[in-house]
């Protein structure tokens, strides 16, 4: 699965530790997230899509 | 570095203590040496640990992060099961070798600290690659 929110946070003007802190999660985990290394539970995903004023399909795109 | 501080002062100290204790022992208990130089050196890594945790846990709370999340939740649950099963095989090697041993407190103590000692190796090393997560 990859994702987008590198692009998003960039775009917003937030670090990784600010995101980490809205979102409610480690600075660690926003980090393995943008590397792909990381897939979130279904309450991240949805925060973190939230906070970028997206949908989650905008923010995570699935392989088929 | 002001911050840590107090966590450099007390774990310099108490490295200090604990390599003292070693020295005293070393001079004091020739015979049992080696097995007090293991011990000691176990808890001086086990204290540096600590006090490195203690840092990083003291520069979270300065960030206002949270110290655990979903992501170290699965790490230690990740952890968990693989040291059991890598600790079934530890302890199988030292039944194995069990005529090595001197008394069973030994042995029991090995094992105990052996299961330990790869439950914090697999802990640290899945909190910092995640790549157990790409396993699935």
């Amino acid at each position: 699965m990859k994702n987008k929110i590198k692009e998003l946070r960039a775009r917003d003007g937030l670090t990784q530790q600010q995101l980490a802190n809205i979102v409610g999660v480690r600075r660690e985990t926003i980090v393995f997230l943008e590397k792909g290394k990381y897939n979130p539970s279904l309450n991240l995903a949805h925060s973190i899509a939230k906070e970028f004023k997206c949908t989650i399909e905008e923010v995570f795109i699935f392989d088929d | 570095m002001k911050n840590y501080k107090n966590e450099i002062i007390i774990g310099g100290l108490l490295s200090v203590l604990f390599a003292g204790a070693i020295f005293w022992f070393v001079n004091h208990e020739p015979d049992a040496t080696l097995k007090i130089a293991i011990a000691s050196l176990a808890i001086v890594i086990g204290l540096i640990a600590f006090v490195v945790r203690l840092i990083k846990r003291r520069k979270d709370i300065q960030n206002n992060a949270p110290t655990e999340d979903e992501f170290t939740d699965k790490a230690k649950l990740y952890a968990s099961s693989k040291s059991f099963f890598y600790s079934v095989y530890l302890w199988f090697i030292i039944f194995i070798f069990n005529n090595s041993f001197t008394n069973n407190e030994e042995m029991l103590g090995i094992g105990i600290l052996g299961s330990s000692a790869i439950y914090g190796v697999l802990l640290w090393y899945y909190k910092s690659t995640s790549d157990f997560l790409s396993e699935k």
